[in-house]
């Protein structure tokens, strides 16, 4: 049976995703100068979100950051367990080596699209886990902002078919 | 790119995604001799059926108004428009059962199904959106936990079987 996990680490899986958000877009625009542009301003936005998982495990009282996530069947934390793992959600892996085996922007934008998607299905059990309802708002928010960003990359996809 | 869809719509295609994914777990049930996958497939299409007739019903139990309109009562509770966008990109998707050829492997046709659990988590999030009865929420919110089992379940196949 593994530790179960608390709201510090949980925040740091976050953190993760945003950073290697931001490094994937990075090296994706400097590969793909076509859709460069969208694809900078999308690093800049990965930027800002990891900036406030950071203020939010930051804020985590004492108390908060060793205390586990309120779950009583124990179901919150098999989902974290597996999209901590790297099996169906490479939350570890970095997105940037997976840049190499893409040929052209429409399949960049495609995995990004399926990235923002993981994203999507972990902060939504992570506002499972996060106490307090300021703290489950702020992650709402992040995840209204993804969706955005799905919006625009598949608005790119149409304009380059 | 302005997307507009009302509450009874958004239903609509909920209940077509649960088809699909009903469908789909049948399909790949039928794709294995093996008889322990086969019933994790078929409990996972039964599942996804009961899912199809919460929407269904929560369909039915619109008003007109929110029949007609993109949101309940008043302007705090319209959709954000990027949600609203986000669910055209999720919601309208070909029959994933026709994917399925029997060709695949088994880890393959796993990976599929938990690319189409997440599909659907990001879709009924946005879904919330749409509704402003607390109950109505909490259903949606246990049919989100609900597919978030159907991944660990899922994850532990695929382990099974790489």
């Amino acid at each position: 049976m593994s530790m179960p996990f608390n709201a510090d680490e949980v925040f740091e899986m976050a953190e993760q995703i945003e950073r290697n958000g931001g490094k994937f877009y990075r090296a994706a625009a400097k590969k793909f100068p076509v859709v460069g542009k969208v694809l900078l301003e999308l690093a800049s936005m990965e930027d800002e979100h990891l900036k406030t998982f950071a203020d939010m495990r930051a804020e985590l009282s004492d108390t908060e950051v060793e205390e586990l996530v309120f779950d009583p069947d124990g179901q919150a934390q098999m989902y974290l367990r597996v999209m901590a793992d790297g099996h169906v959600f490479d939350t570890k892996a970095d997105p940037v080596e997976k840049l190499a085996d893409k040929d052209t922007p429409e399949e960049v934008l495609k995995m990004a699209i399926g990235l923002e998607k993981d994203s999507i299905a972990f902060y939504a059990g992570l506002k499972e886990a996060v106490p307090g309802k300021a703290g489950k708002d702020k992650v709402e928010n992040i995840i209204k902002e993804e969706m955005g960003h799905i919006v625009i990359l598949n608005q790119k996809l149409q304009d380059l078919v | 790119m302005t997307v507009t869809f009302n509450a009874f719509e958004v239903f609509e295609i909920a209940e077509q995604i649960e088809q699909n994914g009903t469908n789909f777990y049948i399909r790949a049930a039928e794709l294995f001799d093996d008889f322990k996958i086969r019933e994790m497939f078929l409990r996972l299409a039964e599942w996804e059926r009961q899912h199809e007739i919460t929407f269904n019903r929560m369909k039915e139990q619109l008003s007109e108004k929110d029949r007609q309109e993109s949101s309940s009562n008043t302007d705090d509770l319209l959709p954000d428009p990027r949600v609203m966008a986000g669910l055209a990109v999720f919601g309208i998707r070909s029959d994933p059962a026709k994917e399925l050829h029997g060709r695949q492997s088994r880890t393959d046709i796993l990976r599929r199904a938990v690319e189409k659990e997440k599909d659907s988590i990001v879709f009924y999030h946005g879904l919330k959106e749409f509704i402003s009865a607390e109950a109505d929420k909490e259903k949606i919110n246990d049919i989100i936990k609900e597919e978030m089992r159907h991944i660990v379940i899922l994850d532990q196949s695929l382990k099974e079987n790489e």
